[in-house]
Parts: structure tokens; C-alpha cells; sequence
């Protein structure tokens, strides 16, 4: 008969796992906390207002810039010539800003891109903005690289884009300026090239077009990039769970097979979450710098996407194979759990169809967002609280499947004073080390909930000034992606089928335990594939 | 009319070649430069890079090597005078470099509460024009102060932001660190620090979640520079709520003692000056003031006189293209209260 590991490992053998790992754990933690910069940067840049005299304006090859050969004199919004029509004004902004008297480029280590646009209007008494005011912006990206002559833009793309002004105002006089809410202009999934290029246009084509948002005072754009020294410390940590994911994978695997029996239930959704986390930890980044991969913010939604329904269906499996529910002559299988699997594959599900309606489209249109008109508002929202009703479901199915492990353990164990002591120890030691493990899933995913939440409590708590807040940043998420790594790389060490013969594990010099092994005799002729705690479970529930 | 230009322009440098010299002697940069920063009203240019006044060699170093530095300096001083001239219209002091109209007692001479201000005023204008300017790129030498390890580049670690930016220059222009520790400057230190940090406090945080789908599991978070109106709104109220110290002594250039400096430190929050202004209400007759109340205060007591006038304003206005405002122009008839 073969357990578990964990089932046979002794207390000091375990003590000296989890200290290990909890070395780990910490490890993670310091370098995202020591190492590493705060994941992104924010950058803010003020427009400069171009002429464009030309007559064609939908020429994409003419560019407007302020900085280097060819650039564009700032002709300022105060102080203007009515003989300027709309179409004239170019908004520019040339990504990235100059720093301590160096021409910046972007480094491909950033990684991602996303631009935020902020509209200063001034109050007008007589031009007050209307509410639910629809601004309509002609957006135009280029690219140059390191080596390219100054003037050479190369269009990147383009679009026209509507956006909601969302403006309020508290001293209503004359040059004071409407509060008004950020809008997210873009978000590039690649940041290949060196130097990038914003022009934007406010057209008027239709009479109704842009003619009740006020009067413009300026123009900012707040670009945000992942910061390269966070995307080292990541990329590194991924080079190293990797390998030893995918390592202790195939020594779980091999150990399966050297068995006799076919895997069960438990065993192969335990490959397929160690395959799920391989999956996340690939280090596919070290593409990005060699190749424009567009695609990597919605590949990386996806691998997160796959790795945590992977552990939901994981914890109802684990939760329902300790359950007795199930007759104990067939084999169980993933249909049995197929309703409490249905909330983890809508919730799943509806967040993909979310996040293909958005950062899939912005694949082809990086102007893209779903939330400008009013059906694709409602529709995303529709999506994403399918997904936190499917949640609140699969929530409510985990607690009440495991709160009924614990009263069938607590309910077996009454019977346990009346077994003799090595079998009650023995057990005793099971029901012990199961509970355990309960308790470090609850850890984790109480931390992870703790680590969910806090980003979106924490708002206006955030303490610019102190950077050590910002570093804590870095390590809560270092932390929380080795914590995930340490707990699957457990699971699969603890969970891999024994070699020991179980009953020689505890102390092979009593001889008490070879007269208890007959009495474990019968029981292990009904069951002989499943693990030892859930045998013995199944053994109370037959008495 | 060219040949006066050209004898101006003589005189001018006959002038300033000695007056270079005397930049580093009894007043420290910090002061002289906010002086003549707010004094200058007119156009005049003077020669050398800075332009505005007759710089000291640090602040020439800073105008040669950026040339966009000059620019900067008069949209500061220009943003300075307007907005106080504009919140102060309907003051006793309203923002006059004389008081009372007599040349003699310009409000530089000793640290009043209106010099105090105009520290505060100015090097809130500067950090606010330097932290622009570097946003928009036309200042090339902004560092990246605020990521917070030494010696790695913007892109391992990101950029702080451009208020840091702004007071660290500004601070860097007026010569801060070397203005002193005797009675006045560290005063006149203080007040450059309320008006420094009357920027800071009207910045509005803003964040963008950008994490898991979108989610908030990744958020960054930026300061918005507001509009240099709102932090002149909290600089009147420092105006007001400015307290005065005892003099201590005037002429000498010692270091305060730990005691008063100790004693500083519980006003640190407010404007610090050292003088009575004068009795300004001989010098009110004839202004204009804006309601019953306003009146009161401004014409001291005294009345004063409504009259009726035509008062052409704009009116009807709509928005021709997307950055023109056209209006008609309208004919009322107001009342206008002006002191007796």
C-alpha cells in the first residue's frame, strides 16, 4: 500500500520542508522589496501646440514634434490669431522627455506603454461644458529609432476616437480651470521602439463635433511603463521557478507511473495546475527583446487567467476527494464536480470575453476602449459581474464542501479513542497534516485576497513621498507570485505517492505496528488505489 | 529715438559690468534676485542670459547652459505679478512695489509681510513654471530626483516627478543653500518654503489601474500640477495669517542661535516677517473697491463715492472652433464704488 508523502514524512522531515520553504518565501519577498524599483513609472508631459498650415490634414506622413531638427514652434493657447481654424491646432507630445540633459529612448525592459490624457478647460461663464459632453480626438502615433535622421516619423497608428468628458468645476469665474477626470487614451502591449510620437487633432466635421467642451486651456498626457529594473527582477524570478517547476513535474509524474495503478483524480489535476503555473512562469519576455510582440499584455492576462481557474478546480477537487460523497467502488472523475467547475468556467469565461473586447481589440487599434459607448460599457459590465457572481458561487460551493471535510473528520475522529494507540496515532498524524494543509491554502489565498484588495482600498492612501512604500509595492507582488510558486511546488512534493510501505514508516523497531498492518488488511483489498487518508475515511463511513 | 536706444543700452552696460561684481557682496542671491524678479515690471532686457536682471555667475552658468531657462524666468515672474495684481486688486496693498506711493519705501527695504509674500509668491511661481517646463520638454537638464536609489538610470527606476523637479531647481537658481543662517534669511527661507509647498499641496493624486484585465492589482498613481490660481488662493491665506517676529538685529550677518531657531520651528507653517507695514489708508483715496464690505476695509473708514457708468463687456459667447471663444460685445450700466 503507498500513501502520500506527506502522509509518511516525519515530523522533523517536515519541519525542516516548510522552514525551507518559508526561507523561500521570505527570499522573494526581500528582493522585490530590496531589489526591485516600483513596478511602473507614471510620466507626465505637457502638450505643445503645433500650426499645421497644411490643407490636407489627413497627410500621415507629416509630423509635428518639439524637440530636434525639423521641430515645431510652441504657439502657445493664450494668445491666438483668429485667423487659425481648429483644424490647424496640432497637440504634441514626443515620448520620452529629455532628463538631466540626455536624449532619452525607451529600453525594450519596460515593456508596455499606456497613455492617459488630461484636458484643462477653462471656466467661460457662458461656455459652460455640458454634461455627458462627448469629445472627438484624432489621434496619430509614430516611431522613430535610435540612428533614424530626427525627422523621420514612421506612422505607428492611427484613429479616431471618442471619449466622455467628465468635468466639474467648484469656484465658477473666469480662469479657473474645470477639474476634469483622466481618460485613458491608450495602451501599447509592446514597447519596441526607441522614441514614440502623440499628435492630436480635435476635428470638426460635423457641426455638433467637439463644439461643447468648453474652451481648452492645455493638454497633458501621462504615459505609464513598466519600470525595467521590476521587469529584471521578474523575468529572473520566472527563470528560476520555471526550471523548477517544470523539474519537480517530472519527478511527480515519473512517480505516478512507476505505480501500478493509473493516476487518479487528485493526481492528474495536480499536473494539470503544476502545467498551468509552467505555463505562467515561462519566461516569454526575454522575447519581447528581440521581437514586437503586441500581444503580450493579453497573453499574460490569459496565462494568469488559466493558472488561477487551474487552482480554483484544484481546491473544489481537493476539498470533494475528501468528501465521501462518492461511491467508493468507481474511479472519480471531473464529471462529478462538473456544477461547482461551471461557476470557475463562466466566471473564467465571461473575464475572457471581457478581456478580448478590450485588450484584444487594442491589438488592432491600441486607441481602443470598450468603455466609451454606452453598449460596450454595459456590456463589459455585464461580463465582469458574471464573473464576480460566478466567483461568489464557487466561494460559497468551497466553503460548505470543506466545512463538511471538517465535520466528517471531527466526526470520525470520536470514534478514534476506541482504535489502539498506533493506529490512533497514526491517524491522528494524518487528520493533523491534512489540516495543516488546509490551513497554508487558507494562508495563501487569504493573502492573495489581502493583496487583491489592498490595491483597490488603498486609493488616496498612497504615500507619494515615501519611498519605501513604493518599494513594498514591488515586494507584495514578488511575494505573492513566490508564494503561489512555494505552495504548488509543495503540494506536488507532498502529494506525490510514497515509496515507503507505510505501516514501516513510523518506527520499524515496534513490533506493535506489524500486528496493526493485518488489521489494515481488508481495507486495503476494497481500495488499494487511493491514498491512506481517504481509505481510512471511507473504512469509518463503511463501519 | 534709435540714438536714446542705443545710449540706454550703453549706460546699461557701463552699469552692469560693476554691478556684476557686487552680486556676491552684502545681500545674499536668494534676495536680490526675487527683488529684482518683482521690481521689473518693464520690458527692459538687460544683456547676458538671463536677461531679466543682472544675474550672479551660478545663475548665468544655469542660463547659458539652458537656453530655454530665460523664457521660463519671465513666464514665472510675468504669472507672479499677474496673479497677485489680480487677488489684490480690491487690497490696500495692492501689490505695489512702493508703499503708500512714496519711492522711498519700497517694500524691499526692510522684510515686511508683503515682502515675505512676494518670497513665497515668486519661488511658488518658479518651482511651478521649472516643473512645467519640464514636462513639456523645453527644460533639458530636469533630473530624475525622487526614484529613490542612486546611481541607476531612468530606465531601471523611473522618474520622479516634476514638482521635486521644480523646487530643486528653483532652489538650485536662488542660491538657497548659501543665503545664509543670520535672522532675515533664514525668515526669508521659511517663506520660500510655505510658497514652494503651497504647490505641493494643491496637487491632486490621480491613478491609473492597469493590472490583471485592467483590474487594480497594478495601479500607478501620479500628482496632477494644478493651475498656478488655486496655490495663489493659498498663498493669500498665508498673507493673512502671517506672523511677525521680534527683530533681533538688523545689521549683522550672525547666525541665529538654536534658541530662536528652535522657536522658528513652531511657526514653520506660517509666513514669517519682521516689520510693521505702514499705515496704508492715506494712500486709498480714489481706488476702486468692490462691494459695501470690500469698501469698509479698503477706504478705511473714510466713504466713498458710486457712480454710474457704461461698462462694456463680453457677452454671448460661443465657441467658434475649438480653441476660440468669440462674444459680442455688451453695453451695461454698473456702479462703481471708488473711495472717498
Amino acid at each position: 500500500m503507498t500513501g502520500t508523502i506527506i502522509e509518511n514524512l516525519s515530523g522533523r522531515k517536515l519541519a525542516v520542508l516548510v522552514t525551507f520553504l518559508l526561507l523561500c518565501q521570505l527570499t522573494c519577498f526581500l528582493i522585490g522589496g530590496l531589489v526591485a524599483p516600483m513596478p511602473a513609472n507614471a510620466q507626465m508631459m505637457i502638450a505643445t501646440v503645433c500650426k499645421d498650415t497644411t490643407t490636407v490634414k489627413n497627410d500621415t506622413t507629416k509630423w509635428f514634434y518639439n524637440r530636434g531638427k525639423g521641430a515645431c514652434q510652441n504657439i502657445g493657447l493664450e494668445n491666438l490669431h483668429h485667423d487659425l481654424s481648429e483644424t490647424d491646432f496640432v497637440f504634441a507630445f514626443q515620448m520620452p522627455l529629455p532628463r538631466e540633459n540626455m536624449i532619452l529612448d525607451y529600453s525594450r525592459w519596460q515593456q508596455n506603454l499606456i497613455g492617459v490624457l488630461q484636458i484643462d478647460i477653462k471656466y467661460h461663464s457662458l461656455m459652460e461644458i455640458q454634461p455627458r459632453s462627448v469629445i472627438t480626438i484624432d489621434a496619430r502615433m509614430a516611431y522613430r529609432n535610435k540612428g533614424d535622421p530626427e525627422e523621420q516619423w514612421r506612422l505607428y497608428t492611427r484613429s479616431v476616437e471618442k471619449r466622455n468628458l467628465d468635468c466639474d468645476i467648484e469656484i465658477k469665474s473666469e480662469h479657473h480651470l474645470y477639474n476634469c477626470s483622466a481618460m485613458p487614451l491608450f495602451e501599447l502591449g509592446s514597447l519596441f521602439h526607441d522614441y514614440y510620437l502623440l499628435n492630436i487633432r480635435l476635428p470638426v466635421e460635423t457641426p455638433d463635433m467637439n463644439s461643447h467642451i468648453g474652451h481648452i486651456h492645455d493638454m497633458s498626457l501621462i504615459v505609464i511603463n513598466q519600470n525595467g529594473g521590476f521587469t529584471k527582477v521578474w523575468v529572473s524570478l520566472k527563470s528560476v521557478f520555471f526550471p523548477s517547476i517544470v523539474a519537480i513535474l517530472v519527478w511527480f509524474w515519473r512517480r505516478i507511473h512507476m505505480l501500478q495503478r493509473k493516476p487518479v483524480l487528485l493526481e492528474k489535476m495536480l499536473l494539470s495546475l503544476g502545467l498551468a503555473l509552467c505555463l505562467l512562469n515561462m519566461p516569454l519576455e526575454y522575447l519581447t527583446l528581440y521581437f514586437d510582440l503586441p500581444f503580450m499584455l493579453l497573453l499574460g492576462d490569459i496565462r494568469q487567467g488559466i493558472f488561477y481557474s487551474m487552482l480554483f478546480s484544484f481546491w473544489l477537487v481537493f476539498a470533494g476527494e475528501h468528501m465521501l460523497i462518492q461511491d467508493t467502488s468507481t474511479q472519480s472523475s471531473l464529471k462529478q464536480y462538473w456544477r461547482h467547475l461551471s461557476a470557475v468556467a463562466t466566471g473564467c469565461a465571461s473575464l475572457f470575453i471581457f478581456d478580448m473586447c478590450e485588450r484584444g481589440m487594442q491589438l488592432r487599434n491600441p486607441f481602443y476602449s470598450i468603455w466609451v459607448t454606452d453598449i460596450g460599457t454595459n456590456l463589459a459590465l455585464t461580463f465582469i459581474i458574471l464573473a464576480g457572481i460566478s466567483t461568489g458561487i464557487y466561494f460559497l460551493f468551497l466553503c460548505y464542501m470543506i466545512w463538511q471535510v471538517f465535520i466528517n473528520i471531527s466526526h470520525k475522529r470520536q470514534s478514534l479513542p476506541t482504535m489502539c494507540s498506533v493506529r490512533r496515532l497514526h491517524y491522528e498524524g494524518i487528520i493533523y497534516r491534512f489540516k495543516f494543509l488546509m490551513l497554508a491554502t487558507l494562508l495563501c489565498a487569504a493573502l492573495t485576497i489581502i493583496g487583491f484588495t489592498l490595491g483597490q482600498v488603498a486609493e488616496g492612501q498612497w504615500k507619494w513621498d515615501e519611498n519605501i512604500e513604493l518599494e513594498y509595492t514591488s515586494a507584495f507582488f514578488t511575494g505573492v507570485y513566490g508564494m503561489w510558486n512555494i505552495y504548488i511546488f509543495a503540494l506536488l512534493v507532498l502529494y506525490a505517492p510514497s515509496h515507503k510501505q507505510w505501516p514501516a514508516v513510523e518506527d520499524t523497531s515496534d513490533t506493535q505496528n506489524l500486528s496493526e498492518e493485518i488489521e489494515f488488511t481488508p481495507l486495503q483489498e476494497r481500495s488499494s488505489e487511493i491514498s491512506s487518508l481517504t481509505s481510512f475515511l471511507k473504512k469509518a463511513t463503511i463501519d | 529715438m534709435r540714438g536714446s536706444n542705443v545710449l540706454s543700452l550703453l549706460i546699461l552696460c557701463a552699469v552692469s559690468i560693476p554691478a556684476t561684481k557686487n552680486v556676491n557682496g552684502s545681500q545674499p542671491i536668494l534676495q536680490k534676485t526675487i527683488e529684482a524678479l518683482f521690481s521689473d515690471r518693464s520690458n527692459i532686457i538687460y544683456p547676458g542670459s538671463c536677461k531679466l536682471f543682472i544675474a550672479s555667475k551660478r545663475q548665468a552658468k544655469i542660463c547659458t547652459r539652458e537656453k530655454k531657462f530665460f523664457e521660463i524666468l519671465t513666464n514665472a515672474k510675468k504669472q507672479a505679478i499677474s496673479a497677485c495684481e489680480e487677488s489684490f486688486q480690491y487690497d490696500r496693498w495692492n501689490c505695489s512695489l512702493i508703499y503708500n506711493g512714496k519711492a522711498k519705501k519700497r517694500i524691499f527695504n526692510k522684510i515686511y509681510r508683503e515682502t515675505a509674500f512676494i518670497h513665497a509668491l515668486l519661488a511658488a511661481s518658479l518651482t511651478h513654471a521649472v516643473a512645467k517646463a519640464c514636462a513639456s520638454g523645453e527644460l533639458k537638464s530636469c533630473s530624475c530626483v525622487g526614484s529613490y536609489r542612486k546611481n541607476t538610470t531612468w530606465k531601471v527606476n523611473g522618474c520622479g516627478d516634476d514638482f521635486k523637479q521644480g523646487k530643486r531647481m528653483m532652489k538650485n537658481f536662488l542660491d538657497f543653500n548659501h543665503a545664509g543662517n543670520d535672522q532675515i534669511a533664514e525668515t526669508l527661507k521659511q517663506d520660500v518654503m510655505i510658497g514652494v509647498d503651497s504647490i505641493g499641496e494643491q496637487m491632486r493624486e490621480v491613478c491609473k489601474c492597469h493590472g490583471f484585465s485592467g483590474s487594480c492589482t497594478t495601479k500607478t498613481c501620479w500628482k496632477r500640477l494644478g493651475p498656478f490660481n488655486s496655490a495663489m488662493g493659498l498663498l493669500k491665506k498665508h498673507y493673512h495669517h502671517a506672523v511677525k517676529k521680534k527683530l533681533l538685529n538688523y545689521t549683522t550677518k550672525r547666525a541665529i542661535t538654536p534658541q530662536a531657531k528652535k522657536k522658528m520651528k513652531s511657526d514653520e507653517k506660517y509666513l514669517v516677517y519682521l516689520q510693521k507695514t505702514p499705515n496704508l489708508c492715506v494712500w486709498t483715496k480714489g481706488r476702486t473697491c468692490k462691494n459695501r464690505h470690500n469698501c469698509a476695509t479698503l477706504c478705511c473708514g473714510r466713504g466713498y463715492l458710486t457712480t454710474k457708468k457704461n461698462v462694456t463687456s463680453r457677452c454671448k459667447c460661443r465657441m467658434v472652433n475649438c480653441c476660440f471663444v468669440e462674444c459680442d460685445t455688451c453695453v451695461k450700466e454698473a456702479e462703481i464704488f471708488t473711495c472717498k
